[in-house]
C-alpha cells in the first residue's frame, strides 16, 4: 500500500474556525486507487478536513499537496479540475433542474463564456446514469427528497471527472438499496484510478468498502489502518466513548455492534 | 434532458428584442396626440423626416423612450444581480434600500453640488457611490456572508429606505428645493424630466455594468449553490462578488440619477422570467435587460397617455403593480422555507 502513489497529503495540518482550534497537526496520505474512510465523533474535524483540502479554509499550520504539487499553487479552477467535493446537502437558491446542476460539474473544464459541448452533456448524462437519477433530469432540485438530492450531488462530482473525490457522508440520507449502490459506485470509481476520502458514520459499510479507516477525535488523528487494525473495541472506546462488539460476517467483513450500557 | 444551448439563447433573445421594438413603436405612437404605428414607422424610416409628426416622434417622445428603455434594463438586471449575490429571490435594489442610497447620493449633488462646482453630470457618479456604500452597509448589517436571511435583508432595507427618504427631504429642504415637485418625483420615481446630457451617462453605466456581468453569468449559476460549493467548482467567489457589486451599483446609480426611486422592476421582471425561461443566468441576464426595458417603457407610456391630459409618475404604476407581486412572492418564499 505505502509504495503506491500519494495523491493527497496532509502534513501536520491545523485549522481553526474563528478562534476555535478544530484540526491539530493532522498528517495523512490518500493513495491512488484507494478509499480512505474518515470516522469520528461529531465535531471531530472531519468536515473541516474537507474544507481545508478543497481550499475553502486556509490551514493555520502545516501544508497540503495534491498530485505532488502544493495545494496553494493551484488556481481554483485547476483545483476543481482534479478534486471534487460531495457535500452533505446543498440548499439551492433558485429552481435549477437536476440536469442543470449536474452539468455545473463541467464548469471547471469550460471556457469563460462557454456553453457545454455535446461531450460535456454526454458526460453529465453518463454521471446521471451511473447514479441512477436519469429519470429526475428535468425535475427541479427544490422538489427532490434529501436522498435524491444527495445522488444529484454525487452525479455532479462525477461529471467533474476528478482524480480525487471528497465525500461527506454520501449515504447519510439514503435507504439501504441506495447505500449499497453508492458504495459500489465509489468502489468502481477508485478502480478507474481515482481516490476517495469518505466521511462516514457507517463503520460496517466502511469496513466492507473502504481500504483503510482513519479515526479522528478532537481534531487529532487517533488511529489509522486497515479495518481489522482500526475496528477494535479498545479503539472505538478511546474515540467514541462507547463499548462495542466486533462481529465477522460470513465473507469476513467486520461489523460493529455498539453495546447499550 | 433539457439543456440550455447557445441556439436557444439566441432564439429567445431575438424574440425578446422583437418585443422591445414593438414596445418602442407603441411608446412613440401613444400620447396626447396619438399617432398610428404606420406614421411612427414612416418617420423612423425616413432619413430626414419633417413636420409635426416628426417633431413629436423624434424630439418629444424619442428621448424619453430611450431613457425609459435604459432605466428599465438597468433596474431589471440590477435585480437579477442582487438576487444572485444574496441568493435570495426577494432581493431588489428598491426593496433593499440600495436605490434609496443612490438617490441620497444624487440629491446631495443636486442640492449642494453647484456650490462646490459640480455640474448636473456629477449626479450619476454620486448615485453610483451611494449605491455602492449602501450595498456594503447592507452586507455588514445583514451578515450576508453565506446566505443572508430574508428577514434581516428586508428589515435592513426598510430601515435604509426610511433613512434615505428622510435624508432626501432633509437635503432638499436645506437647499430650498422643498417647494418643487422635484423631491416628490425623486421619491416616487418619474421619467418626466429628460436631460440629454445625462442620457449618455446612463447608457454608459448600463453597458459597463452589462459588460461586467455577462461574462460572469455562469459563475452566477454556481453561486446559487452557495459560496463554498461555488469555490469548490472553481469560482473565484470574492472577485465575482466584487465585480457584481460594482456592476449592480453602476446600473442602480444610472437608473436612479435620472428617474428617482422606481420600485419593484428588478423584482417582478426577473421572477417572471425565471418562470418563463428558467434560472440560468446566461439567458436570464440578457433577457432581463430586454424585458425590463420593454416593461418600463410600456409602464411609462401608460403613465403619460392613459389618464387623459394628466401624467402619472411611472414609479406609482410600477409600485402599484409591484407591491402585491412582492407580497405574493414573500408568501410563496416562506411556504417553501417552512415546508417540511
Amino acid at each position: 500500500m505505502s509504495e503506491r502513489e500519494i495523491v493527497l497529503a496532509f502534513e501536520g495540518v491545523s485549522a481553526a474556525a474563528g478562534s476555535r482550534q478544530i484540526l491539530r497537526g493532522v498528517t495523512l496520505a490518500l493513495h491512488a486507487g484507494e478509499i480512505l474512510t474518515l470516522a469520528g465523533p461529531n465535531g471531530a474535524g472531519k468536515t473541516t478536513l474537507f474544507r481545508v483540502a478543497s481550499r475553502v479554509l486556509r490551514p493555520t499550520a502545516g501544508s497540503l499537496s495534491l498530485l505532488g504539487r502544493p495545494l496553494a499553487a493551484y488556481s481554483r479552477r485547476e483545483l476543481a479540475q482534479v478534486l471534487a467535493v460531495v457535500p452533505q446537502d446543498a440548499p439551492i437558491a433558485f429552481p435549477f433542474r437536476v440536469a442543470e446542476v449536474v452539468l455545473m460539474g463541467r464548469s471547471p473544464h469550460l471556457g469563460a463564456l462557454g456553453f457545454e459541448t455535446r461531450a460535456d452533456i454526454e458526460r453529465a448524462r453518463d454521471a446521471m446514469r451511473r447514479t441512477g437519477i436519469e429519470a429526475l433530469a428535468d425535475r427541479s432540485l427544490l422538489e427532490l427528497s434529501g436522498g435524491e438530492r444527495q445522488l444529484v450531488l454525487l452525479a455532479r462530482a462525477l461529471a467533474q471527472d476528478p482524480r480525487v473525490l471528497l465525500l461527506d457522508e454520501p449515504t447519510a440520507h439514503l435507504d439501504l438499496r441506495h447505500r449499497v449502490r453508492v458504495a459500489a459506485l465509489v468502489r468502481e470509481l477508485v478502480r478507474e484510478g481515482r481516490s476517495a476520502l469518505v466521511v462516514s458514520h457507517d463503520l460496517g459499510l466502511a469496513a466492507r468498502s473502504g481500504d483503510r479507516i482513519a479515526l479522528l477525535r478532537d481534531g487529532e488523528l487517533r488511529v489509522l489502518g486497515s479495518p481489522r487494525e482500526v475496528l477494535t473495541p479498545a479503539n472505538l472506546r478511546a474515540v467514541f466513548d462507547v463499548d462495542s462488539e466486533i462481529l465477522e460476517a460470513s465473507d469476513g467483513a467486520l461489523q460493529v455492534v455498539p453495546k447499550l450500557s | 434532458m433539457k439543456v440550455l444551448r447557445a441556439r436557444r439563447v439566441a432564439g429567445v433573445l431575438a424574440l425578446f428584442a422583437l418585443g422591445v421594438l414593438g414596445s418602442i413603436v407603441v411608446g412613440l405612437a401613444a400620447g396626447p396626440s396619438a399617432l398610428s404605428p404606420g406614421e411612427v414607422l414612416s418617420v423612423l424610416l425616413a432619413p430626414d423626416a419633417q413636420g409635426a409628426a416628426a417633431d413629436i416622434v423624434l424630439r418629444v417622445r424619442l428621448p424619453r423612450v430611450v431613457l425609459s428603455l435604459l432605466v428599465g434594463a438597468s433596474l431589471s438586471v440590477a435585480g437579477v444581480l442582487f438576487q444572485a449575490l444574496l441568493r435570495n429571490p426577494l432581493a431588489d435594489p428598491f426593496v433593499l434600500g440600495v436605490s434609496g442610497g443612490a438617490a441620497l447620493g444624487g440629491i446631495a449633488v443636486l442640492s449642494f453640488g453647484a456650490s462646490v462646482g459640480l455640474s448636473h453630470a456629477a449626479v450619476p457618479p454620486a448615485a453610483f457611490a451611494g449605491a455602492v456604500l449602501t450595498t456594503l452597509l447592507l452586507g455588514v448589517v445583514s451578515g450576508s456572508r453565506g446566505r443572508a436571511s430574508t428577514t434581516s435583508l428586508l428589515l435592513t432595507g426598510v430601515v435604509f429606505n426610511a433613512f434615505a427618504s428622510a435624508g432626501i427631504v432633509f437635503l432638499a429642504s436645506l437647499a430650498g428645493q422643498n417647494e418643487a415637485a422635484g423631491v416628490f418625483l425623486w421619491l416616487i420615481g418619474s421619467l418626466a424630466t429628460v436631460r440629454a446630457e445625462i442620457t449618455g451617462w446612463v447608457a454608459l453605466f448600463l453597458f459597463a455594468g452589462l459588460a461586467c456581468a455577462l461574462p460572469l453569468a455562469r459563475s452566477l449559476n454556481l453561486l446559487a449553490l452557495g459560496e463554498e460549493p461555488a469555490q469548490q467548482l472553481g469560482v473565484d467567489v470574492v472577485r465575482v462578488q466584487r465585480v457584481l457589486l460594482v456592476a449592480a451599483s453602476l446600473m442602480v446609480g444610472a437608473a436612479v440619477s435620472v428617474a428617482g426611486l422606481i420600485g419593484f422592476v428588478g423584482l417582478m421582471i426577473p421572477h417572471l422570467l425565471r418562470l418563463l425561461i428558467g434560472p440560468d443566468h446566461r439567458l436570464l441576464v440578457p433577457a432581463s435587460a430586454l424585458a425590463g426595458a420593454a416593461f418600463l417603457l410600456l409602464c411609462d407610456t401608460a403613465a403619460r397617455s392613459l389618464f387623459g391630459g394628466r401624467e402619472l409618475p411611472v414609479g406609482a404604476i410600477t409600485s402599484l403593480a409591484g407591491g402585491p407581486v412582492f407580497l405574493w412572492l414573500l408568501r410563496r418564499h416562506q411556504q417553501r422555507l417552512f415546508a417540511p
